[in-house]
């Protein structure tokens, strides 16, 4: 019995090592790849001032899609906010998705909306258009409003998608803060290459605590509360570190529903958004790649680092633990649904380098961490834990994860430098040192709590999503 | 393996040992990271306020400079260069404070400026940037000098065109155009790749800001780079020029689908009418998005009679092309019957009763 | 008063007018500019439409508000015609586009204070 014990904790070591070589491996490509990319946009953009040139010019017009479901409160607010963009031609298609609130309503009386007639594209099945509306007011001659029924929000953005009139679409979360000249730097990546770019995006920020007004960041503060400051540092590795190497290597498999452009002809040609999906922002762009790696289309999807899109994390537990659920099951249906890519050297790096990563670290990574706790309860309670062993297993990986964080408060000096006071830099600091004892474990716990939901069938979109829409953005 | 029994380290297994190698090293590299984060902190606050106070003399002295008539320029430029200008960085600064006062001023004072420059010997300080071997500093070296229109020694930039590098190629193409005195596109002629979008953006901006005679398009309008062709369609119609109509009209069977389309939409803007019945010729074989966009030209410039004759070549499974021809045709007659093809269930069945309708429209019953 | 949030524009004509023999108040954003002019008077106001916190139109409206006889010199990149009437209905005497010319500007400032 003993021994046996003794070999199983071997193997686990053994094994606890290679899992551990290629989270470093990982480590290792995204930071070199992520300082490159860095330094070489820093470089790109450090003469000349673009956004006076392209402010002036024949720019290809937007169509900026925001589904909103229940968001009475800061609607019209929000819609106000996103009039004052800065950019030549674009509209706001805000796509109600059938609210039980007084949303209609109050866009209707504020906007002084008027129902236009209902002719609208069919490119994409959707649920049914109960009306579209536009403003008698000249100043909002931007503005237009879809009643639908309410689908969730893959739904709305399909019906924002047929309805629309540019053919550029850019997604974005109704309750995000946007840049004044966001679009103008999204646009970009369109601009700039031959090829086809299917879509472009960018960097989200913590709005948590900021100073607001008229919809604008005045000031940036660092949240008060810890748990939305692990989540800061949660950003920072996951932008500035991974999506920033990710673009590099052309292998980005994410864009953030809360940001996002598109084409949307390749978007129609892809079929829209699946609704039958939480994770609909990242099964959408890895099936765009895919069909345009299928139908050998040379493509590229760019990616834009500067901060331009703020939002609100939670800062309640349990919301967070909701988000980071639905988040796993996202990540894990749309590796399913695509698993063929998976290792298929047909795929270049998306095969080889994209969806394997998305498979080691996003999703079992929570999970082979979650087994080796149990495990090693386990040996707690037989008694089989040398503590001085305990300690190195412990010590190596918590300063593993304080290095990844502390790297990415690096990056954040290094490239934009958002927190201004020098106590920010330290708070961060300090919440690397936290963050792998008391946040962790809670999005971790959450991501495997996502696995099982999955597997015990929970229909994924169900209230779930619909809360989604609401109170929590996506990442 | 005894797991059980440490005395020291020296008899730890292997595993235990990596561990806390790597645990140390880790360590290690944190507090190196964050000895780094406080570092560049610092640096960027030094370098701050060095260019706060820099940028200051700077705009005092060129003040002085452009405004004093009692300011001795010469023997204060020579001071000011000696005195101040040692670093590159300093350098850096100079030429972005010299560029923002030619991008505000204009007049006199544009003349002044150009003398600054000289006297403070930032064009030897560009010409060695051009030198340089990194990319960057060469793609700023250029874009400083085509803002200021200042000519080096061509043979310095003409391989720039053919740079692997975008930004560099883009920057010369900035140059040229800024700097020459004729024939500012020249460049296009021996482009061996695509536009991009924003360089065609760019170029724009700098033609509207041109001084000299604009060129003719048309020279480039057979160009073997359909971007640059798309490009060159957009341009006759910016700067109205009618004589190359008659070369637009030719695009529309051009081998391209995207110089087609540019080509359409161009005709629609300036109103030839003339184009509509090629147009409409090609309807038939045209890809989906071409033949919107020759439904919304016929909208701006045809008739409804043009509209009718394409109601047969709009197949019954192309909904979306329906929709179009459903919002175009309200605009001409409200009284067209195909108030019912909004509704997207039967939208096909109705389509083929309207077809056999308009084709008795069009015979005449 | 010279209204402007560009540090090169402001002391250029900080420089030229004091050279000229002006008494030149500086704001470099709106709300500053709304606090300086109810605290004091003013002879002539030069102003940018792109500004901090407070869109152009609203300071001109607030100028005119304030003291409707202190004439209003724009001094704006922009160059799209609709803006440029859209500032003349407001009331505005003058209307200068960046890039600029010093002496020009100098010689308009003189007229409209002439006017006066």
């Amino acid at each position: 019995m003993n021994i046996s014990i003794q070999d199983i904790i071997h193997v686990f070591s053994v094994l606890f090592l290679i899992y551990g070589l290629i989270i470093i491996s990982g480590y290792i490509f995204s930071a070199f790849f992520s300082i490159i990319e860095i330094r070489d946009y820093k470089r790109k953009n450090n003469f000349q001032d673009e956004v006076a040139l392209l402010q002036s010019a024949n720019l290809p017009s937007i169509s900026v899609l925001a589904p909103a479901y229940n968001e009475e409160a800061n609607v019209v607010e929000n819609i106000r906010s996103l009039l004052t963009l800065n950019y030549p031609s674009f509209e706001i298609v805000i796509i109600n998705d059938g609210s039980k609130d007084n949303s209609l309503q109050k866009m209707i009386d504020t906007f002084q909306l008027e129902p236009e007639e209902l002719v609208h594209y069919h490119y994409i099945p959707t649920k049914k258009v109960r009306g579209i509306y536009k403003s008698k007011i000249k100043a909002y001659k931007n503005l237009r409003v879809i009643d639908k029924a309410n689908g969730g929000k893959a739904d709305a953005l399909n019906t924002g998608i047929n309805c629309c009139n540019h053919d550029l679409i850019c997604c974005i979360d109704v309750d995000c803060i946007l840049e004044r000249n966001a679009l103008l730097k999204l646009i970009r990546p369109f601009l700039n290459d031959t090829k086809r770019v299917i879509a472009s995006g960018g960097i989200i920020r913590v709005a948590n605590n900021c100073v607001i007004e008229d919809g604008r960041i005045l000031e940036v503060r660092l949240p008060g509360t810890f748990i939305a400051r692990a989540q800061i540092l949660e950003y920072f590795r996951a932008f500035l570190m991974g999506r920033m190497a990710w673009s590099r290597v052309d292998g980005l498999l994410l864009i953030s529903g809360a940001f996002g452009m598109f084409d949307k002809k390749t978007v129609i040609e892809a079929g829209g958004y699946d609704h039958s999906t939480v994770g609909e922002d990242m099964e959408l762009l890895v099936r765009m790649r895919r069909i345009m790696r299928e139908q050998n289309i040379p493509y590229t999807v760019g990616f834009v680092p500067d901060p331009l899109c703020w939002t609100e994390v939670p800062e309640n537990k349990q919301i967070l633990m909701r988000q980071r659920n639905r988040w796993a099951r996202g990540t894990v249906e749309t590796l399913l649904k695509h698993k063929k890519m998976l290792f298929n050297p047909k795929y270049g790096v998306l095969g080889l380098l994209s969806t394997p990563y998305w498979m080691f670290f996003e999703w079992l990574a929570p999970v082979l961490e979650f087994v080796g706790i149990v495990f090693f309860i386990i040996l707690v309670l037989l008694g089989q834990v040398n503590f001085q062993v305990f300690a190195i297993f412990f010590l190596v990986v918590y300063s593993f994860s304080v290095l990844f964080s502390i790297t990415a408060i690096y990056f954040e000096e290094y490239s934009f430098q958002q927190y201004k006071k020098p106590k920010y830099m330290f708070q961060l600091m300090r919440t690397a040192l936290l963050e792998p004892l008391f946040y962790h474990p809670i999005v971790m716990w959450a991501a495997v709590k996502g696995n099982i939901d999955l597997i015990r069938g929970k229909k994924s979109w169900g209230q779930m999503t619909r809360t989604g829409l609401g109170s929590t953005t996506k990442k | 393996m005894e797991f059980n029994s440490f005395e020291g380290a020296e008899h730890w297994p292997f595993i235990l040992k990596i561990n806390l190698v790597l645990s140390l090293f880790f360590l290690v590299l944190t507090l190196a990271f964050v000895a780094l984060v406080i570092y560049l902190r610092i640096r960027k606050n030094r370098m701050e306020a060095y260019r706060t106070r820099f940028d200051r003399k700077l705009i005092e002295f060129f003040n002085h400079f452009l405004f004093d008539e009692d300011f001795k320029r010469a023997a204060e430029l020579g001071d000011f260069k000696f005195r101040y200008l040692k670093t590159a960085y300093d350098h850096k600064l100079a030429i972005k404070q010299v560029l923002i006062f030619d991008e505000n001023l204009k007049g006199e004072s544009s003349e002044a400026i150009k003398e600054l420059f000289n006297g403070l010997g930032l064009y030897k300080y560009l010409l060695s940037d051009l030198k340089a071997k990194a990319w960057y500093r060469q793609a700023r070296a250029l874009y400083a000098l085509s803002k200021l229109g200042i000519k080096v020694p061509e043979a310095l930039v003409t391989p720039f065109l053919h740079s692997n590098r975008v930004e560099l190629r883009q920057q010369a193409m900035l140059y040229f155009l800024n700097t020459s005195q004729e024939n500012p596109l020249a460049f296009l002629d021996d482009l061996d790749r695509e536009l991009s979008l924003w360089q065609q953006v760019f170029i724009e901006n700098s033609l509207i800001n041109f001084d000299l005679e604009v060129p003719d398009f048309g020279r480039w309008l057979n160009h073997d780079k359909s971007s640059v062709v798309v490009f060159c369609i957009k341009m006759v119609v910016s700067f109205n020029q009618f004589q190359n109509i008659p070369l637009l009209i030719e695009a529309l069977d051009h081998t391209d689908e995207g110089v087609r389309a540019q080509a359409i939409n161009s005709l629609k803007i300036m109103e030839v009418t003339d184009a509509l019945q090629l147009m409409t010729a090609n309807f038939p074989y045209e890809s989906p998005s071409n033949k919107r966009a020759i439904l919304y030209a016929i909208e701006k410039i045809g008739t409804a009679k043009d509209l009718r004759t394409l109601v047969s070549a709009i197949g019954r499974e192309e909904e979306n092309l329906q929709i179009d021809y459903y919002k175009i045709a309200t605009r001409f007659e409200n009284e067209i019957p195909v108030r019912k093809l909004i509704n997207p269930d039967n939208i096909t069945n109705d389509w083929a009763d309207y077809q056999y309708y308009s084709k008795r429209v069009l015979q005449g019953a | 008063m010279v209204i402007e949030d560009n540090p090169m524009v402001v002391k250029s004509l900080e420089f030229k007018l004091s050279k000229d023999g002006y008494d030149v108040v500086v704001a470099e954003d709106g709300r500053t500019a709304m606090k300086l002019l109810s605290e004091s008077a003013f002879d002539l106001i030069l102003t940018d439409l792109m500004l901090p916190f407070v869109s152009g139109n609203e300071i001109i409206e607030f100028i005119k508000s304030e003291c409707p006889d202190v004439p209003i010199i724009v001094l704006s990149t922009s160059t799209q015609e609709d803006i440029i009437t859209e500032a003349f209905t407001m009331g505005v005497d003058d209307f200068i586009t960046k890039p600029f010319s010093p002496n020009e500007l100098s010689l308009r400032v003189k007229r409209s204070l002439a006017k006066v």
